[in-house]
């Protein structure tokens, strides 16, 4: 009962904050909308010096990407202002700021109102870009885990490049290696998600801009972003394997481990971190003697050897046999 | 006896080492702007999807060949290159974007055409108002190419011998099973295609609707016990064909001060199998011949989910999850036996299919706010339930597709259900420029909830409480370097645990619990469920040395020790009546977990035309567990574990260790050339250090050695012929050499109880040359 009260009570809240978020949204819609001005100022109305191509050449490829496109009303090229002239400039100041001051003196320092960079704060990066980008996967980046520790937008994504690494997938995962140094060596060892030939990002089980679970992953649970790949594990099972159903990582490291198929510990030792049973053999010690030419070889290589404890009980996430109870079957 | 594997002191020191060398660092001279190094050589297969970002952007069509000196499939386990020989090169990408006018774009793009793991992908619309993408991928997983077996039919979920074949491992290897062995190869393909559309429903509102099916074909390997024939088991492969269907879809309202996204996802899990039948081969009596596993069951699964974000002013957000969703799975049940005649008395489970269902319900409210200018905080709740609520039933117990079964074994279902709330404060404060100081209190309560509390085992709690605290500095100790120290100590507690239960969860019979029979031993502290006590200590630094010189370090350290009493010092109450004494703390089972991971970055760049690239990592883990040999008596006694019989004690040390180190480099000698290679060098082992007690005869001891060593050495070379045509040469060499005691020395028949499969640790030497000419940018 109390329980049920519980739930509704949980229930009640998330719904009266889902309306209250929903009806002020549309009270500051407004707030959002561009004013009218003309998109392109001339220099001899900005004091402008000259248009920022010609110091800044290299960046221009980010008008060969979706930044670029004018015919999008949503984008820098679209809503910036140019205080050059040249309209390929518009889009340089919906980011960085009034430019003007910066064009007439580009050799002082500071003058460029945001910058994007690792020496520069990180909040007014990320203000920029939220700006138009705090919907979808960026709901829960206010405090996630990459803003908590000052991570910028521009520590991951290149916008001025035409084809940003990290929304590759095959390159993916060299821009998060950048700091998870330890899950890069991860990927050399003997049993691996493929990764390393470029069909699996870390973006396949986490969400970089944050969310509700431990480590950012995509969904709700541990074992709910696991079974996006790995459906046939999700039962729900007639005879459960406890460890299983509550999370993957208690026997599992995704990340790769030398023992396969990704597992923390060699069997049977896993196994018996939990299972040690009177009448059977879990609370037996294994070692060296079980294997070829051991005294103890006969007896009980069965249990250690192969496949180890699932020679037998290989239904480990579960079994659906009316009989599998001992998930033999 | 027991091998120097436990290493605390050397860890801790190697730790403060670095940790010291970090915070020396820190005494001399910001960041580089970025870190090119992993950008620059992917540390993955640059032969086939090299470093270069424009083979992403630019318009190209890429043909060539190759050429693999060796079979492997290890070599090839994700690529599909697991044959010796020649084999295509071919790739595309073509990008059409209209950025001036009205936004319309598309692209095509394929991926290692001419290998069986493949991508093709198509997508385009009109910016910012619809888009539409379909996609296809091939991935392979080639397991094992050295396994071998007896059985017909393999490949197929029924695996068959001759009528008359009957064999005993050992006493027939050589005239019954050997001959019959032969090679069969197991591999899995996995088949995804993708489709999605999105769209604008005015300035606010947006919709997605992605549709995913992964069709996986294959075979995978199992173990298969017999009930009858001596008790043995088979390993074997079975046949894999399901489907899994995801769709998605979502719609979005955003402004600058709320957003809100609704969404619904649908999953779908067909196995076209729903068992898997091998003939057993070590008896041919009528009435035994059979082995039956069932297969992973068919199920679906919906969620409805709501993600809502709220910009109360500048500096306060508020955002909150509400997610409901429903697992099902309702396949019909196998008979209990293969072995007894569909419908015959006996044979048929209490329900035609489980009608399994968990219901789970999420929330989640967060609160981001600035309640001064250097100061950020976060609160945040969490309550997420899992009702389990799968009907309970009992059912008979036919041990590995036995003709007969005792009531005694009648075991009954127990589906267990959970409810955890987090509540959690974040915060953290700039305490001098650029000098900020991070604090976290985290507590969850995770509440465990049974159809009937006589199945608890006496592993299981009724809750835990598990409290975290961090604290963090993160300090720029000059321009050139930023450093940061954290320290996070987690506990977990919990309720008694019952000690009335000696029972494994599903057994059901009255009069087998009346007797006091154990099944569970009643110090066992399962990982799932124990009290601990865990310390992390994590250091990092970046430091930009010069203009062309960076590093990167850090260094994570863990020690997880279980609460409780060593088994080995502390006696065992008599069973069951002063059991309560010593049951929260941890006797059996895992008792130590400990971890360490250092790692460093560097990159140089000498000249402007050529970057140097080298990154090293140790990592260390090592679990300690306790166990005791016993056997369950016919009442209350708990053989093997009373006073006098604590020397069935052992212990086991299981540490896994291994190192990396890499290096490459990118040079530019001339304007039209690009050239580079990396070589990266992985060593890894795994020992288990077993100890028994002076009751356990013979004594054990520790296991071999199991290592692993990859070296892979990876050139490149890219001459630009003209703006519109490149070559590109690569060259890849790998070399894996390691060994396993699961599958060393052992054969089919190596052992008596086991039909094993042959299979060897993999090892392999391969070279592959590629050489394709790349048409671009027209």
């Amino acid at each position: 009962m109390n329980q049920t009260i519980q739930k509704c009570r949980a229930v009640a809240v998330g719904l009266a904050l889902l309306m209250a978020a929903g009806l002020s949204g549309s009270a500051f819609a407004q707030l959002g909308k561009a004013p009218d001005e003309p998109q392109t100022r001339s220099r001899a109305e900005t004091g402008a010096t000259k248009p920022c191509v010609e110091c800044h050449e290299g960046f221009y490829a980010i008008t060969k990407t979706k930044h670029g496109v004018k015919g999008d009303a949503r984008t820098p090229a679209a809503t910036g202002k140019s205080i050059t002239g040249d309209p390929a400039d518009a889009m340089c100041g919906a980011c960085h700021g009034d430019l003007t001051e910066h064009n007439k003196k580009p050799r002082t320092p500071g003058l460029v109102p945001v910058t994007f960079g690792k020496k520069s704060p990180a909040e007014p990066q990320n203000e920029a870009c939220l700006a138009c980008h705090e919907q979808g996967s960026r709901i829960h980046w206010k405090g996630s885990k990459h803003e908590q520790t000052k991570q910028t937008c521009a520590s991951c994504h290149r916008m001025h490049a035409s084809k940003d690494p990290v929304m590759v997938t095959e390159t993916q995962a060299s821009v998060c290696f950048e700091c998870h140094q330890d899950r890069r060596a991860e990927l050399h060892r003997m049993s691996t998600h493929p990764t390393k030939t470029g069909f699996f990002g870390c973006s396949s089980c986490h969400a970089s801009h944050g969310s509700t679970t431990r480590a950012s992953l995509q969904k709700n649970t541990v074992n709910e972003t696991c079974y996006q790949c790995h459906a046939q594990m999700r039962g729900p099972f007639l005879w459960e394997h406890r460890s299983a159903q509550d999370d993957c990582t208690n026997c599992h490291n995704p990340h790769g481990t030398n023992n396969a198929p990704m597992l923390k510990t060699r069997l049977p030792y896993l196994c018996q971190q939990c299972h040690q049973d009177g009448g059977n053999h879990s609370s037996t010690a294994f070692g060296g003697k079980t294997l070829p030419g051991g005294a103890n070889f006969a007896a009980n290589a069965q249990r250690v050897v192969g496949n180890a404890c699932t020679n037998c009980h290989m239904k480990i996430h579960g079994s659906n046999h009316p009989s599998g109870a001992r998930l033999q079957r | 006896m027991k091998q120097k594997i436990s290493a605390p002191l050397r860890r801790r020191t190697v730790v403060i080492a670095v940790g010291a060398a970090l915070a020396a660092l820190a005494a001399t001279p910001s960041l580089a702007d970025t870190m090119l190094t992993a950008r620059l050589f992917r540390d993955s297969d640059v032969l086939f999807r090299d470093a270069d970002m424009a083979r992403w952007s630019d318009n190209y069509i890429e043909l060539g060949v190759g050429y693999n000196s060796h079979d492997s499939y290890r070599f090839g386990q994700f690529s599909g290159l697991t044959d010796k020989g020649g084999f295509p090169l071919a790739g595309f990408n073509w990008l059409s974007r209209d950025e001036a006018n009205d936004a319309q774009y598309w692209q095509v793009y394929g991926s290692t055409l001419g290998l069986d793991s493949r991508k093709l992908s198509a997508e385009g619309g009109i910016q910012g108002k619809w888009t539409a993408s379909i996609n296809y991928d091939r991935i392979t997983r080639s397991q094992w190419d050295t396994t071998s077996f007896i059985h017909d039919g393999l490949g197929s979920n029924n695996l068959t011998l001759p009528s008359t074949f009957v064999a005993t491992l050992g006493a027939d290897d050589t005239a019954k099973i050997n001959p019959r062995l032969r090679g069969y190869n197991i591999e899995q393909e996995r088949d995804i295609y993708r489709v999605g559309l999105a769209g604008f429903l005015g300035k606010e509102w947006d919709f997605k609707v992605n549709y995913r099916e992964d069709h996986r074909d294959g075979t995978r390997l199992t173990g298969l016990p017999y009930n009858f024939g001596g008790g043995r088991a088979v390993i074997v492969p079975y046949e894999i064909d399901d489907r899994t269907r995801q769709m998605e879809a979502i719609l979005s309202y955003t402004t600058r001060v709320a957003q809100l996204q609704v969404g619904y996802t649908y999953s779908k899990f067909d196995n076209d199998l729903n068992s898997f039948n091998v003939r057993n081969p070590f008896t041919n009596t009528a009435g035994q011949t059979e082995g039956r596993m069932s297969l992973a069951p068919s199920n679906d699964f919906h969620q409805v989910y709501a993600n809502a974000g709220y910009n109360y002013s500048k500096n306060t957000r508020l955002t909150g999850k509400l997610s409901y969703s429903i697992a099902r799975q309702d396949e019909n049940f196998l008979p209990y036996s293969a072995n007894l005649a569909t419908g015959a008395a006996g044979n048929v489970p209490p329900r035609t299919s489980l009608d399994g269902k968990v219901v789970r319900s999420l929330l989640e409210v967060a609160l981001t706010t600035k309640p001064m200018d250097k100061m950020n905080l976060k609160v945040a709740y969490q309550y997420n339930d899992s009702d389990n609520q799968t009907p309970v039933a009992n059912y008979t117990y036919l041990s590995r597709d036995a003709t007969t079964s005792s009531t005694t074994t009648m075991r009954r279902n127990a589906p267990l259900s959970t409810t955890e709330q987090k509540f959690s404060v974040d915060g953290d404060y700039e305490i001098a420029a650029k000098t900020i100081l991070r604090a976290g209190l985290e507590r969850k309560n995770l509440k465990y909830s049974m159809d009937d509390k006589l199945y608890q085992n006496p592993a299981d709690r009724d809750y835990t409480n598990t409290d975290k605290a961090s604290i963090e500095l993160r300090r720029p100790v000059s321009d050139e370097f930023l450093g940061s120290v954290g320290y996070t100590y987690t506990q977990r507690r919990g309720s008694e645990y019952d000690k009335n239960n000696y029972f494994e969860n599903t057994y059901w019979n009255p009069t087998f619990r009346s007797q006091n029979r154990l099944t569970a031993h009643p110090s066992m502290r399962a990982l799932l469920y124990a009290n601990y006590n865990e310390d992390r200590v994590r250091t990092s630094g970046n430091w930009t040395a010069s203009e062309t010189v960076s590093l990167q370090g850090a260094v994570d350290n863990y020690r997880r020790k279980a609460k409780g009493p060593n088994c080995s010092t502390v006696v065992d109450p008599a069973i069951p009546a002063t059991l309560s004494a010593t049951l929260p703390d941890t006797c059996l089972g895992q008792t130590l977990a400990e971890g360490v991971s250092v790692s460093l970055d560097v990159q140089w760049q000498p000249a402007e035309n050529l970057t140097t690239f080298a990154f090293g990592n140790y990592g260390e883990t090592e679990t300690t567990q306790k166990g005791r040999t016993w056997v369950r008596g016919a009442a209350t006694t708990l053989v093997g574990n009373t006073a006098g019989n604590l020397n069935n004690g052992w212990s086991a040390d299981v540490l896994n260790r291994d190192a990396t180190i890499g290096v490459g480099l990118k040079w530019q000698p001339e304007e039209r050339w690009d050239v580079g290679g990396t070589y990266v060098y992985n060593y890894g082992t795994g020992l288990s250090s077993v100890r028994t007690g002076t009751g356990i005869v013979p004594a054990e001891t520790s296991m071999p050695e199991n290592w692993n060593r990859l070296n892979t050495l990876q050139l490149f070379a890219k001459w630009d012929y003209s703006k519109q045509l490149s070559w590109r040469f690569n060259y890849l060499y790998e070399n894996l050499q390691s060994r396993d005691w699961a599958y060393d020395n052992l054969t089919a028949t190596s052992i008596d109880q086991v039909l094993l499969t042959g299979q060897n640790s993999p090892r392999y030497s391969n070279h592959v040359f590629g050489v394709s000419a790349v048409v671009k940018s027209w």
